[in-house]
């Protein structure tokens, strides 16, 4: 999808482990995953709201638009 | 009483299930091999004893006759069909009792039942084309005639498909929701 999910680079910018943010923000790391790899549905404003607190950071940060074709998966649905 | 998980209405109806899977295990293994007897019959002309037909005191000319054979053999492929069902019925409770009945899977069980229900319908009207005609009055009772209750339940069960085909696709929604 054209949301872009930048996770990983805020994790290398703070210098922390997805392990250690998956314990501190209360998500599985398998879940995590899910959502660093794009493949996520969805985001629920309290787990925005948690690694944005746990991160120093702000949505946009984590969450980028990019213009460019939806995934096969969203198309099919 | 919950109405989903262990110990539920759900795995009450799983054990009735089982029970009537059973007993239709047995009824298949009975009229199926009273078919195969009434065949042995028909291909050999061996006289046959009463009990190999069991309402021979009321119809005494169709043991070991293509009628037995044909009628013995639908009743067996009707306890086929409800296996069938009973099967897929089974198995969509087994989902049922471990929380997770919204998959795609149970549409596609649901969807073989509606088929098998139709197609057991049709049975009744194929079978009386091959009993019935030019039979003593004694098998008017066999005659089918259109059952609303049935061709509703058959409607039913595709309706309710596509209503698991969502459920799925809501469910997998929510399992990829962060």
């Amino acid at each position: 999808m054209p949301i872009r999910v930048h996770l990983d680079r805020v994790l290398l910018e703070r210098r922390m482990s997805l392990t250690e943010l998956a314990d501190r923000v209360g998500v599985t790391i398998a879940n995590l995953s899910i959502l660093k790899t794009g493949k996520a549905r969805a985001v629920r404003f309290s787990t925005l709201d948690a690694l944005c607190r746990e991160l120093q950071c702000q949505p946009g940060d984590i969450l980028v638009w990019e213009d460019g074709p939806p995934d096969p998966d969203d198309a099919a649905d | 009483m919950r109405t989903l998980g262990p110990r539920s209405v759900s795995s009450f109806l799983k054990v009735v299930l089982d029970i009537t899977f059973i007993l239709l295990v047995i009824g298949l293994l009975f009229f199926g091999g009273l078919a195969l007897i009434n065949a042995f019959g028909l291909i050999t002309g061996a006289k046959l004893p009463d009990w190999v037909w069991p309402v021979g005191q009321h119809w005494p000319m169709f043991a070991g006759t293509p009628r037995a054979v044909a009628l013995l053999s639908w009743i067996s492929l009707n306890h086929i069909g409800a296996l069938v069902i009973v099967g897929r019925l089974r198995r969509i409770f087994r989902t049922l009792t471990s929380d997770t009945p919204f998959q795609a899977e149970n549409a596609r069980r649901l969807r073989i039942i509606g088929l098998v229900m139709a197609a057991l319908q049709v049975s009744e009207w194929v079978i009386w084309a091959v009993v019935g005609q030019g039979a003593p009055d004694r098998v008017e009772y066999l005659r089918p005639d259109v059952n609303p209750v049935a061709i509703f339940g058959i409607i039913v069960m595709f309706v309710l498909a596509e209503v698991f085909d969502e459920g799925a696709r809501m469910r997998k929604d929510l399992d990829l929701t962060i």
